[in-house]
């Protein structure tokens, strides 16, 4: 999604560990208990994993060559055999019972914080790509984060147990051995240069993939599927997906070698170097100076090779704290973001009025021109009033400062004379209802997209009465479970599809579910053919006699119905009057309405 | 979001076998190198897990018979000279040849499939089950084959390894290697035991997924963040999503002792084997002293290695299947022959198009029935009627991307499914309603094909024949602008309206005699909207013009109207016909003239 260059920050180290416990305890808070049981399943693991091999091994021929007999080894054997049992017990507990459930406690707890931040950010955040990036992240991956966090503790603890254990073994057998760890330790430095290398062929990589990704949804969607089949645009498309192969091509060769030498070197300094190197020491300790104990010089052989690869991969644990931290800066920023249209904390109870706008200036965040400038528009208690104007002169973004979507760059909205500003968000936009053009139909009850809250009793007759005066009502008694059939196919094959005309319906039912001070109508009837466009025209003035009404229509046929028309061009407010007036002044909006009416009109005169 | 249907069928070994082939074989046809590469790569692991073995049992021979330093030593050296070469190998397959490999075959593996794509017949798309099935198998061609092919490579390595190991143990002691065998007779019940009690708990986690994938989604987007914003709805979604989880907790749940006590069985059953070989060895050793010290040590090294060995084996078999499933949505997608069928006859220019006796269904639903009616060249005809009617359904038809469940389409007198399919499509130029804009250059989207220098003047022509001219004089790069930011981070986006003209401009750019508009003024406010009906009739004077609208008033000048209803032509003419007949017609057009009359009479 993200289209943004990632480029591979770096932390502290002390804000690495800051992130890390900040996770840790978010998670102690979402599911208590479990970072300790998780913990202490990987230690016990690591401890008897570490006596029956090991250990055991050691034990029994060293036992051999002291000339024990078969009924002096076997209860070391069978007592490891019997500690491994119970361990896997109490793992299987953990692993196939405990651990989903904890899952889902700690999926509910995050996804709900991060849901319920989503909801309070403001709408400019979306077409920032940066904070888009971070909002997707933190809705996507805060779970599994959490999740990956835990486990690299644990992962730690495993690994450090081992380390620990088999270290001082090699240790009570010959300190010299240790010196062979050095080779683990380089294979460090590789690791990370290995791990910069893989990451900067991702980034590179994720271009490419993103443009195969699109060429390939050109060939199999249905959106596409009728252009495809009927143009030649299929060649170009296939001529770009295969420059998109190239490119991944030859950034695969660009990083591939350099990945498999560093790899090639770490595999070398630990299987040959520390392993093999260890074992010719072992060996020659044995069988040349005979200070080894057979047992002992085999406890050597595996025991090394255990400990160059806990090294290593206990740097790999490390590697990804640093990882899990720079996800989690993310989410911290995301979380610690102060949405910046909030309640002011000393708001004042909501008053009705008109709505109106003064000298409002507006342009989007990272964007050099105003799409409105200086508007000053004034809607009335009861005022029906049309917004009418060229694609882009920015009546949509006007319809979203008035609803708080955002705030005015400069200038002022007020309602009843006072700032927006200065009333409660909530309250504030609770006294509206907005039909926009692209309604989003929720795969809930009917009820549920009509109301868009949660049901309480009574809502029936609400609901029935919205669709009667939508027009929906006829489509909806058809479904099999009217009012509670749940639309879209998200989740049931057989669910219910609204046509695109429908689905208009169903949005502007929303707003006679309510009381509102205004109504605003974005383009609503855009797929409504003309008759249901003329009924839902005078059942919306009907439904609005007590409430403002704000719309942007297209068909100036309807604009005819307004108190005050408001002609926006390029971002200001061209022309404003009654269509009579606008019509006298014989500008741009009577050149407009003419031309939309000429075919009709002809018809009169005849 | 189709990833939904992978498993939920059941599927035969047999099947499995063959299906696994079937990809091999597709793998084999567009890259001999990257299967052998696998094939070699599985084969070297192999031989490389029973050097291992075999290295470990020698130095331990050696070391019980105490040796002398020098001859091990020698081993050992070996080693390290058989390691450098082999990791050397290992590495420059996996970091580089292999992605290469991989990129090669998408590549011609989707020559293939993306011409398949094309082939498919729309009404496949109107087909969930078909077209679900469909986009997953293109969506996963790549990661699946890829996958399939390095599994196949690691299945090899395990048979082999195998294979090497369990005589390397035999030589050791063939007791051993019936004792290991035995015990993972045993584990491979238990394990596909597993395999079925987790197979049907992902079953009862799917639509539990799906759900709190859509709610995750709802947050996400920004098409309902005004919603959201707006109106209580995210506390409907939060209730949902707990609710959810709830259920996903009682799933867990559900399943959880069964999978605890197979679970359970089957590690302990591992750590009976080890144990009980190690037993064995030391009983052998100390009692009846048929084996050295040497062979115990790489004897219980060997067995431990044989026994991950097979495990692994086991699940990759199990993991094969998943393929095999896979293979099998990609069969039935290649296997399709389209129904539409293209004729041999090469169309000629346009003179009539008639409609005879049509009827069309989707499944139960008829859409269009009995529709009769005949386009002669140069008219300029209207298609109206309320949404559903079945307007833009009776366009797919006349494009042949369906063909009728009966009656007969003639273009110049000639039922169309005997033109040759791809040339009968050029000869009509159209514009649906839910256009697309393609990733390309304005060019490339106005021409609907590749673009060079000298088609330069059809493409500006054509853009200003869509009202476009204005937008492009203020691109840098004019025709040559990249569109949509998919390729380009500095691509441009267009607005609703000026996609849509762009889409017009399509229909000028390509030299047909025969123009289909479905309602192609829709996104265009006024003023364009009027331009836009001068330029179409304008330039199309000598063509014949099919228009699509509900606004009557872009129709009112067509030579004929046909206005239909619930998939019925219910009324033709000229508009002064049917406002004559004063019917179904004449009432819509009136309903729609009288608010503008009376703004215009208020003047």
């Amino acid at each position: 999604m993200s289209k943004t260059k990632q480029k591979k920050e770096k932390l502290s180290l002390r804000r690495t560990c800051s992130n890390n416990v900040f996770m840790l305890k978010l998670l102690h808070k979402a599911s208590p208990g479990r970072i300790a049981i998780e913990i202490a399943v990987f230690a016990a693991e690591s401890i008897v994993e570490f006596f029956s091999w090991q250990y055991l091994l050691r034990y029994v021929v060293n036992g051999i060559e002291e000339g024990k007999d078969i009924a002096a080894l076997m209860p070391m054997v069978i007592g490891m055999c019997l500690l491994n049992i119970a361990l896997i017990a109490v793992k299987c507990i953990w692993y196939e019972i405990y651990s989903g459930i904890f899952y889902q406690n700690a999926a509910r707890f995050f996804q709900k914080l991060v849901y319920r931040k989503a909801a309070k950010v403001e709408l400019a955040c979306y077409e920032n790509p940066d904070f888009y990036d971070k909002y997707v992240k933190a809705l996507n991956e805060t779970t599994s984060r959490a999740d990956k966090v835990a486990n690299s503790v644990s992962m730690v603890v495993y690994q450090g147990i081992s380390l620990a254990a088999n270290a001082a073994l090699l240790l009570t057998i010959d300190p010299i051995l240790l010196l062979f760890l050095i080779f683990p330790l380089f294979a460090i430095f590789f690791v990370k240069q290995s791990k910069q290398t893989d990451f900067d062929k991702y980034t590179e990589s994720v271009v490419a993939n993103r443009k195969c990704e699109y060429t390939r949804r050109t060939f199999y969607l249905s959106e596409y599927a009728k252009e495809m089949r009927l143009t030649g645009i299929h060649s170009v498309m296939f001529r770009r997906f295969g420059e998109a192969i190239e490119e991944a091509k030859k950034i695969i060769r660009k990083y591939g070698f350099r990945s498999a030498a560093w790899n090639y070197l770490i595999e070398i300094f630990i299987s040959v170097f520390a392993t093999l190197g260890a074992t010719g020491y072992a060996v020659y300790q044995t069988l040349a100076t005979g200070n080894m104990l057979y047992g002992d010089c085999l406890v050597v052989i595996s025991a090394i090779s255990i400990l160059s690869w806990s090294i290593f991969s206990s740097a790999d644990s490390f590697i990804a704290f640093e990882e899990h931290a720079l996800y989690i800066e993310n989410l911290r920023h995301f979380l610690d973001y102060e949405p910046k249209i909030k309640t002011a904390e000393n708001h004042i109870p909501l008053k009705k009025g008109a709505l109106e706008l003064c000298d409002v200036s507006f342009r989007y965040d990272g964007t050099e021109k105003d799409v409105l400038k200086h508007i000053n528009i004034k809607c009335g208690e009861n005022e029906k009033i049309a917004l009418v104007g060229h694609n882009g002169a920015g009546k949509s973004t006007l319809v979203k400062l008035m609803l708080r979507l955002y705030d005015a760059t400069s200038g002022k909205i007020t309602l009843a004379g006072e700032d927006i500003r200065r009333y409660s968000v909530e309250e504030y936009r609770e006294s509206f209802s907005a039909v926009f053009q692209d309604f989003h139909v929720f795969s809930l009850s009917v009820s549920e997209n009509v109301l868009l809250r949660p049901t309480q009793n009574g809502d029936e007759e609400k609901v029935r009465y919205a669709l009667e005066k939508s027009g929906a009502s006829e489509r909806v008694s058809e479904m099999p479970h009217g009012t509670d059939t749940i639309l879209t196919r998200e989740f049931d094959k057989n669910g219910e599809v609204l046509s695109g005309g429908e689905t208009q319906k169903l949005a502007i039912a929303h707003a006679f579910t309510k009381e509102n001070m205004f109504v605003i109508l974005d383009e609503p009837t855009s797929a409504l053919d003309p008759i249901a466009e003329h009924e839902m025209y005078q059942n919306m003035m009907e439904a609005c006699k007590n409430c403002g009404m704000i719309f942007i229509s297209h068909r100036l046929s309807s604009a005819v119905m307004a108190d005050r028309i408001y002609l926006l061009e390029n971002g200001e407010v061209a022309e404003c009057g009654t269509h009579e007036e606008l019509m006298a002044l014989n500008g741009k909006y009577a050149d407009m309405f003419r031309k939309q009416a000429e075919n009709y009109v002809e018809t009169e005169a005849e | 979001m189709m990833n939904t249907q992978n498993n939920e069928k059941k599927i035969k070994t047999g099947a499995i076998l063959r299906n696994n082939i079937f990809l091999l074989k597709l793998a084999w046809k567009y890259t001999p190198l990257y299967v052998t590469l696998c094939v070699l790569e599985g084969v070297l692991w192999g031989v490389n897990n029973a050097v291992d073995v075999y290295y470990t049992k020698i130095l331990f021979d050696m070391l019980g018979r105490n040796e002398p330093f020098e001859k091990v030593i020698k081993i050992i050296i070996f080693m390290a000279a058989y390691y450098a070469v082999f990791w050397l190998f290992h590495y420059w397959y996996w970091k580089v040849q292999n992605g290469l490999e991989q990129k090669k075959l998408q590549y011609r593996i989707h020559s293939k499939l993306f011409e398949k794509a094309r082939e498919l017949d729309l009404a496949c798309y109107d087909n969930p089950e078909f077209y679900n099935d469909f986009v997953w198998s293109i969506n996963e061609s790549d990661g699946r084959i890829n996958k399939q092919l390095n599994d196949l490579g690691k299945l090899i390595n395990r048979i082999v390894a195998s294979l090497l190991v369990t005589t390397v143990l035999v030589t050791i002691h063939p007791l051993l290697a019936v004792i290991i065998l035995a015990f993972t007779v045993i584990r491979i019940v238990l394990q596909m035991q597993k395999a079925k009690v987790d197979h049907a708990r992902a079953l009862d986690f799917n639509p539990l997924d799906r759900k709190t994938d859509y709610i995750n989604r709802m947050f996400r987007l920004a098409d309902c963040a005004k919603e959201i914003r707006l109106t209580h709805v995210s506390e409907n979604l939060l209730s949902e999503y707990e609710k959810t989880i709830e259920e996903k907790k009682g799933v867990v749940r559900k399943y959880a002792k069964k999978r605890y006590f197979l679970s359970i069985a089957t590690w302990i059953m591992m750590n009976v084997a080890d144990g009980a070989v190690m037993l064995f060895l030391l009983y052998e050793l100390l009692v009846t002293k048929s084996i050295a010290l040497g062979d115990f040590a790489a004897g219980v090294n060997t067995v431990w290695r044989l026994s991950w060995l097979l495990r692994d084996l086991m699940d990759r078999i199990v993991k094969s299947k998943e393929h095999a499933l896979y293979v099998d949505k990609l069969r039935t997608f290649l296997a399709y022959e389209p129904k539409l069928t293209s004729g041999d006859v090469t169309p000629e220019a346009f003179r009539s198009l008639e409609v005879r006796g049509l009827h069309f269904a989707y499944g139960e639903e008829e859409i269009l029935s009995d529709i009769n009616f005949k386009i002669e060249q140069g008219d300029k005809v209207a298609f109206v009627g309320y949404n559903g009617a079945g307007k833009t359904t009776l366009i797919k038809l006349l494009m042949r991307l369906y063909d009728p469940t009966s009656g007969e389409i003639l273009y110049n007198g000639r039922n169309i499914k005997e033109y040759d399919l791809a040339a009968y499509r050029a000869c009509i130029g159209t514009v649906f309603q839910d256009y697309k804009i393609f990733a390309s250059t304005i060019a490339e989207n106005v021409l609907a094909d590749e673009y060079s220098e000298d088609k330069k003047e059809t493409v500006l022509s054509a853009l200003s024949k869509s009202a476009f001219s204005e937008k492009l004089a203020t691109l840098e790069n004019g025709v040559e602008t990249e569109l949509t930011r998919e390729f380009s981070s500095e691509g441009t986006e267009l607005s609703g309206g000026e996609a849509q003209k762009v889409a017009i401009a399509r229909v000028f750019a390509r030299p047909c005699d025969l123009l289909i508009m479905d309602e192609p003024s829709s996104a265009l406010d006024p003023i364009s909207e009027y331009n836009l009906n001068h330029s179409i009739l304008e330039t199309a004077e000598a063509q014949t013009v099919v228009f699509i609208s509900h606004r009557l008033s872009t129709t009112r000048h067509a030579d004929k109207i046909y206005m239909f209803e619930s998939g019925k032509l219910i009324e033709q003419g000229t508009h002064e016909a049917l406002m004559a007949k004063d019917g179904k017609y004449a009432y819509m057009f009136n309903l729609q003239a009288k608010k503008y009359a009376e703004g215009n009479h208020s003047l």
